[in-house]
C-alpha cells in the first residue's frame, strides 16, 4: 500500500515535469508531451491499483515504467534529448521482483 | 528425406526447427497471397533432412488459406514423414487435428512440445498409452529448453510409423479427441499462472487498455527513430560520401554509378536499422503475447471503418515510414482487410514528408505552422479511414470474421527474436533493394540528359508536359517537377526545390500552398512504398494504389484551391 | 432455458454453447478451436466490437461477425 502510494506520487510529480518542459513553462525544456502521456498512464495505472487495491496494477505499472525509462536512457544516449522517464527506473527493483515470485 | 512440420499456431514449430537444425540452416520464402511455407535444410547425425514448416493451422476442414497450402503440400508433394508438433499445454484441441492428419497415410512422429511449461502447470501426460492409441512415436520435448530434441533427432531418422486412421466428421473427431486426451492426461492442478492473469487483468483493463496501448506504440517510436537515428545518419553519410566519390570520376558510367546506383539504393538502405529497429520491437511484442489483447482493445473502433484490429499497427507505423508498416500488414489474416490497410498506409503521414510541411508552413503559415502542419495528419487519417470505409463497400466487399487464440505471455528467447527481426529485415532489403536499384538509374538518367542538369532534363521538359494537368491550382512548372521528382522519396521535394531555387512566395499563394501540402501528403506513394505493395499484395493492387492515391490528391487539393478562392 | 447470440452475453456472464448457426467454413473454424456445443464459454470481456471469451481454460478474441453466428444457452438469467 505505502509503495503504491510512493509510486503513484513519485510518477504524478515526474508527470508534471514532463509537461512543463514539454511546453516551456517556468524554464524548464526539452520534454515532450507524448512522453508525459506514458508517464501520466503509469501514474494512472498505480492510482487505479491503490483505489482497487490489487498488486497486478502495482506490477504492470511497474513493468512499463522500467521499460520506458530503459529507452529514455537509450535515446538519450542517442540522441541526447532528455526525457524524465529516465528516473523511472527506481520502479526496476520491484518489477523484477515481483517477475521473481510470480514464474 | 522430406519432413513437413505440421501444427496449431503457437505450439512453438519455429523453435523446435530451430532446435532440430542448430539455428544453422536456410530459410527460403516462397510468398504466397497471404501465407508461406517454409524450408529449411538441416544435418541430421550427418544425413541432409528438408524441413518444410507449414503454416500453423486447427484443422483441414475450413477453407482458409492455410490450410489449403498445408493440406495440397501433404496431398500432392508426399512427404516421407509428417513432424506432428503438438502443444502439450492443450493436447485435446491440439490432437484434433493430429486425428485429422492420419488420413494422409503418411508416416507420422509426434513431438510433444512445450512440455516444461506443462510439467509447471502440473499437467502430466502417458506419451506411451498415446503413442499406443494413434500407433506412431511420441516425443516430450521443449525446444526452448533444449529438452528431447536428441530423442526427437533419432525418431525422425528411424522414419516414423504410419498411424492408424481416425475418420468421420469434424465433430467425431473432436469427440474421439476428447476421449483420447480424457485417457492419457492427468490434470493434479489446473490453475492459471497468476503472473498471466495480472498482466491481462490490466493490459486488457477498460479504462487504462488504450492509453497503455498507445504508450507501447510511443515506445516503438522511440525505439524506431530515436535510437536507431545514429545508426541511420551513418549509413546515410557513409553513402553519400561513396556516391560523390564514385561520381567524381569522368564518364557517363562512374555518374550512373555514383549518382543513380549508390545515391538512390544506398538513401533506400540507409533506412535499414529504423526499419531492423521496428521489426524488432514488433517481434517482441508479438513473441511476448500482448499483440491479440492490443486487436481486441482496438477492434470496435477500427470495424467501424471495415477493418478490424489488426489493422491498426501497420497504421500507426505507417507514420514512421510506410513501407515497413506495408509488410506489417502481413500479420492479418483476412485478406480483404489485409488488402485495405495497405492500400491506405501512404495516407498515414511518413516522416519524409515533415519537411515539406515545414517548408511551405514556415513560409505562408508563420503564426499558425504547428497547427498546419498537424491538420495535414489529421487529415491524412480521416482521408485513410474514410477510403477504408469506402473500399470495403465496394471493391474488397465481405465481412471479415476473425477469431484469435489469445496465447500465454511469454518472455521470448534472444534467438528467436533474432532471426525474426532478421528474416523480415532481409526480406525488405532484397524485395525493395532490386527494384530501387532498377529504379535508380531510370530516375537518374531523367534528371541528368540530355542537359546535363536538372533544368534541361527529361524530367523538366515532363514537368512542362504535364504542367497543364496542374493549371487549375496554377502550380508552376517547377513545382511540378519538384513534385515528380518526389516519387523517388518524399523527402526529394525539397531538395528539388533548392536546386531549381525557386522563389516560393512569389509564385504562389498561402491557400495554393495549402493545397500543395495536401497533394504531396496524399498523392502518389514513393518508390520503395510502391514496391512494398507490390511485394506484399500483388502488382495490381500496386497499381491500383498509384491511381487511387493520385486521384484522391487531385480531388483533395483542387477542392482546397476552390474553397481558398472564396477567401 | 433461454438461447441468445454469443455477441449479446454481458462481461462475466456464462453459457453452453448449444449450436453453430452458419456456414461449413465459418464452423469448422470455431469447432476446430474448442468451440463446440456442449462446450462451457465465459465472456471475460467486451469493448464494443470483438467480445474475449475463456473456452476449456482457453482465451480467444472472436470478432463480432463470427460472435453472433453462435447460439448460446444461458438458462434462466438471460
Amino acid at each position: 500500500m505505502v509503495l503504491a502510494f510512493v509510486f503513484t506520487a513519485y510518477f504524478f510529480l515526474l508527470t508534471i515535469l514532463e509537461i512543463l518542459s514539454a511546453l516551456n513553462l517556468f524554464g524548464f525544456e526539452g520534454g515532450m508531451l507524448m512522453n508525459a502521456f506514458v508517464l501520466g498512464t503509469v501514474t494512472a495505472t498505480y492510482l487505479k491499483g491503490l483505489i482497487v487495491k490489487k498488486d497486478s496494477y502495482k506490477f504492470v505499472a511497474s513493468l512499463i515504467a522500467s521499460a520506458f525509462s530503459t529507452l529514455a536512457i537509450l535515446v538519450y544516449l542517442a540522441s541526447g534529448s532528455f526525457s524524465y522517464g529516465i528516473f523511472g527506473f527506481i520502479a526496476v527493483p520491484y518489477a523484477v521482483k515481483e517477475l521473481g515470485n510470480k514464474k | 528425406m522430406k519432413v513437413a512440420m505440421v501444427g496449431n499456431p503457437n505450439v512453438g514449430k519455429t523453435s523446435l526447427l530451430n532446435a532440430l537444425t542448430g539455428g544453422d540452416f536456410s530459410v527460403g520464402n516462397f510468398p504466397g497471397v497471404t501465407v508461406e511455407k517454409k524450408e529449411g535444410k538441416g544435418l541430421i547425425d550427418g544425413k541432409a533432412v528438408t524441413f518444410v514448416d507449414l503454416p500453423g493451422i486447427y484443422s483441414f476442414q475450413t477453407e482458409s488459406l492455410d490450410e489449403k497450402v498445408a493440406r495440397d503440400y501433404l496431398e500432392k508433394e508426399k512427404p516421407d514423414l509428417i513432424l506432428n508438433v503438438v502443444n502439450a499445454l492443450n493436447l485435446e484441441r491440439n490432437l484434433y487435428l493430429t486425428l485429422q492428419l492420419t488420413r494422409f497415410g503418411i508416416p507420422m512422429v509426434i513431438a510433444l512440445n512445450m512440455i516444461d511449461e506443462a510439467e509447471k502447470e502440473r499437467i502430466r501426460i502417458d506419451t506411451k498409452k498415446l503413442s499406443e492409441i494413434i500407433g506412431v512415436p511420441v516425443i516430450k520435448t521443449s525446444a526452448v529448453k533444449g529438452v528431447g530434441i536428441e530423442e526427437l533427432k533419432r525418431e525422425i531418422l528411424r522414419g516414423g510409423s504410419v498411424p492408424k486412421v481416425f475418420s468421420g466428421d469434424l465433430q467425431d473427431i473432436i469427440r474421439m479427441a476428447e476421449k483420447i486426451a480424457r485417457e492419457v492426461k492427468v490434470v493434479e492442478k489446473l490453475e492459471k499462472p497468476e503472473i498471466d492473469e495480472a498482466l491481462d487483468e490490466v493490459f486488457m483493463d477498460r479504462h487504462l487498455g488504450i492509453p497503455i496501448f498507445l504508450s507501447f506504440m510511443w515506445m516503438m517510436f522511440m525505439f524506431t527513430y530515436s535510437v536507431a537515428q545514429p545508426l541511420n545518419d551513418l549509413l546515410s553519410f557513409c553513402f553519400d560520401g561513396l556516391a560523390s566519390y564514385v561520381a567524381s570520376f569522368d564518364g557517363w558510367f562512374f555518374s550512373m554509378l555514383g549518382d543513380g546506383v549508390v545515391a538512390g539504393v544506398g538513401s533506400v538502405l540507409s533506412f535499414v536499422p529504423n526499419i531492423a529497429f521496428l521489426f524488432l520491437f514488433l517481434s517482441l511484442l508479438e513473441l511476448s503475447g500482448y499483440m491479440p489483447r492490443a486487436v481486441f482493445l482496438v477492434d470496435g473502433f477500427m470495424s467501424r471503418f471495415g477493418l478490424n484490429g489488426r489493422s491498426v499497427i501497420p497504421l500507426i507505423m505507417g507514420f514512421g515510414c510506410n513501407v515497413p508498416a506495408i509488410l506489417a500488414t502481413r500479420s492479418i489474416e483476412d485478406r480483404k482487410v489485409r488488402i485495405v490497410t495497405a492500400l491506405i498506409n501512404p495516407f498515414m503521414s511518413c516522416s519524409a514528408r515533415l519537411p515539406i510541411y515545414v517548408l511551405f508552413a514556415g513560409i505562408f503559415f508563420p503564426k499558425t505552422g504547428s497547427v498546419v502542419v498537424m491538420s495535414m495528419y489529421v487529415i491524412g487519417v480521416l482521408i485513410a479511414l474514410i477510403s477504408a470505409l469506402i473500399l470495403r463497400k465496394t471493391l474488397l466487399k465481405g465481412e471479415s470474421e476473425f477469431i484469435m487464440e489469445l496465447p500465454p505471455y511469454m518472455l521470448p528467447n534472444l534467438k528467436e527474436l533474432w532471426l525474426m527481426t532478421w528474416s523480415r529485415t532481409k526480406h525488405f532489403i532484397q524485395k525493395a533493394g532490386t527494384v530501387i536499384l532498377a529504379m535508380s538509374v531510370v530516375v537518374w538518367y531523367i534528371t541528368t540528359y540530355p542537359g546535363g542538369s536538372i533544368e534541361e532534363s527529361y524530367a523538366a521538359m515532363l514537368g512542362k508536359a504535364i504542367q497543364p494537368l496542374f493549371s487549375p491550382m496554377g502550380w508552376s512548372w517547377e513545382l511540378v517537377l519538384a513534385l515528380v521528382s518526389g516519387f523517388v522519396a518524399k523527402e526529394v521535394v525539397v531538395a528539388t526545390i533548392g536546386v531549381l531555387n525557386i522563389d516560393v512566395p512569389s509564385v504562389m499563394t498561402s491557400y495554393q500552398a495549402f493545397a500543395y501540402m495536401l497533394f504531396t501528403l496524399l498523392y502518389m506513394p514513393c518508390i520503395a512504398t510502391i514496391a512494398a505493395i507490390r511485394a506484399e499484395i500483388g502488382t495490381r493492387w500496386a497499381m491500383f494504389a498509384v491511381l487511387f492515391s493520385f486521384s484522391v490528391a487531385y480531388a483533395v487539393a483542387l477542392i482546397a484551391t476552390g474553397v481558398g478562392m472564396w477567401f | 432455458m433461454s438461447v441468445v447470440p454469443l455477441s449479446a452475453l454481458r462481461e462475466g456472464q456464462e453459457g453452453t454453447v448449444v449450436a453453430i448457426n452458419g456456414g461449413r467454413g465459418c464452423t469448422a473454424r470455431l469447432m476446430s478451436m474448442g468451440i463446440v456445443p456442449g462446450k462451457k464459454i465465459k465472456i471475460a470481456g467486451r469493448r464494443g466490437g470483438a467480445v474475449l471469451v475463456s473456452v476449456n481454460g482457453t482465451k480467444f478474441v472472436i470478432g463480432r461477425g463470427l460472435a453472433m453466428k453462435v447460439a448460446v444457452d444461458v438458462g434462466g438469467q438471460g
